[in-house]
């Protein structure tokens, strides 16, 4: 029994392992975007507004945009592309007029991209004080082993192995007699649904990735989204069984210390979006989530079980 | 199926879930959910719960009705 489910259990994180390498390291990545951008014409100059710089993730070592601008023949068009990072150099800065142009291959390493497109009127041109709509196709094609897709697919392995062979140890962890023997089954059963759940967090995040384009966590991000999910998988459903914290019952001081942990790090992290106004703190929301929901769950649980061994006495 | 035998041996004994889990070593909610019918234990485990409560199998663990 034990060697068929060992069987079982390999053969599902081999496909596990080669569905991710699938999902994750595909190459070649385009992205369309097609924008219109508001120009006033006015004395002769194009008035100043604030023009939102376009977005693309390019997964892969290269990329490379081909930008076709449908507009008056009398402007021509600044185009400056940056990696996301707010200080880094322009990786392309080129002036066009109406028409295609390409920018060749910008090495960027799945860095993300602002394309921002500045329309001014072509030296030696007039015209008419008038408002146009400029429209800007935009085409990204990016390729070449992505570093962002294997090192997501090392990091979110690891994680998994990880956190499988730590479950099963706990799972299985009997020899100092602190579980007795239901408290064991429903320790294995609530070891089993947790792999199941990180098998499929593991497998739905990289593929929702890949077919929408977007990849909004970091790599390390992901793996510890899988890590936490089986982990509050685990604890919450072995701790409804009454099987967490073995037959010492000291559920109590643990849930009042997840509790607050979990409290703190959501905390943290409003103040850090509010206050330094950065983009969410994925990391500490997420672990303070997982820390606060397994902190009531065990509080709820601790509540019902008090009443419980109340009822008891006094009957 | 509630286990009303294994219940009343242990009131008879005036022992709590907590006591007569004490005695046989494993927790008050494994005694709970044997009582309730929740749980189906070992045989080593009914063997143990009856040496603690002075009774054999039979008379605990046996259903005339099943």
């Amino acid at each position: 029994m034990a060697k068929k489910s060992r069987m079982i259990t390999m053969i599902v994180s081999i496909a596990v392992i080669i569905l991710l390498a699938i999902a994750t390291g595909l190459t070649n990545n385009d992205q369309t975007s097609t924008v219109s951008i508001p120009v006033k014409v006015k004395d002769n100059r194009v008035e100043k507004t604030l023009i939102d710089p376009i977005y693309f993730n390019p997964a892969g070592e290269s990329c490379g945009f081909t930008i076709d601008i449908e507009g008056p023949e009398d402007l021509n068009y600044n185009i400056r592309i940056n990696t996301a990072d707010i200080k880094s150099e322009a990786v392309y800065t080129g002036k066009t007029g109406k028409g295609t142009v390409k920018t060749g291959d910008l090495t960027v390493f799945d860095k993300g991209m602002f394309v921002l497109i500045d329309p001014e009127v072509r030296e030696g041109a007039t015209m008419e004080d008038a408002e146009y709509n400029i429209r800007c196709g935009i085409i990204l094609d990016s390729y070449g082993y992505s570093f962002w897709s294997i090192s997501m697919l090392v990091i979110v392995t690891a994680f998994f192995i990880a956190a499988c062979v730590g479950l099963a140890i706990l799972g299985n962890k009997n020899t100092d007699k602190d579980f007795d023997e239901r408290q064991v089954k429903a320790r294995g059963t609530a070891a089993f649904n947790a792999l199941l759940i990180m098998i499929l967090v593991a497998l739905a995040l990289p593929t929702l990735s890949t077919l929408t384009g977007r990849h909004p966590f970091e790599p390390f991000e992901y793996g510890i989204i899988v890590c936490l999910s089986g982990i509050l998988v685990f604890i919450i459903q072995a701790d409804i069984n009454d099987a967490l914290i073995g037959m010492k019952d000291k559920r109590m001081p643990l849930a009042i210390i997840y509790t607050i942990v979990g409290l703190f790090e959501i905390i943290v992290a409003i103040a850090e979006i509010v206050m330094v106004n950065s983009r969410i703190q994925l990391y500490t929301m997420i672990s303070g989530i997982f820390f606060f929901a397994m902190g009531i769950e065990m509080l709820i649980k601790a509540r019902i079980d008090k009443k419980e061994a109340m009822a008891d006495e006094e009957s | 199926m509630k286990n009303l035998k294994l219940k009343s041996a242990r009131a008879a004994l005036d022992l709590s879930q907590q006591d007569l889990a004490d005695r046989v070593g494993v927790s008050r909610q494994t005694i709970n959910a044997i009582e309730k019918g929740d749980y189906n234990p070992t045989v080593n485990l009914c063997i143990a719960i009856c040496k603690a409560l002075g009774k054999t199998l039979d008379e605990l663990f046996w259903d005339e009705e099943g």
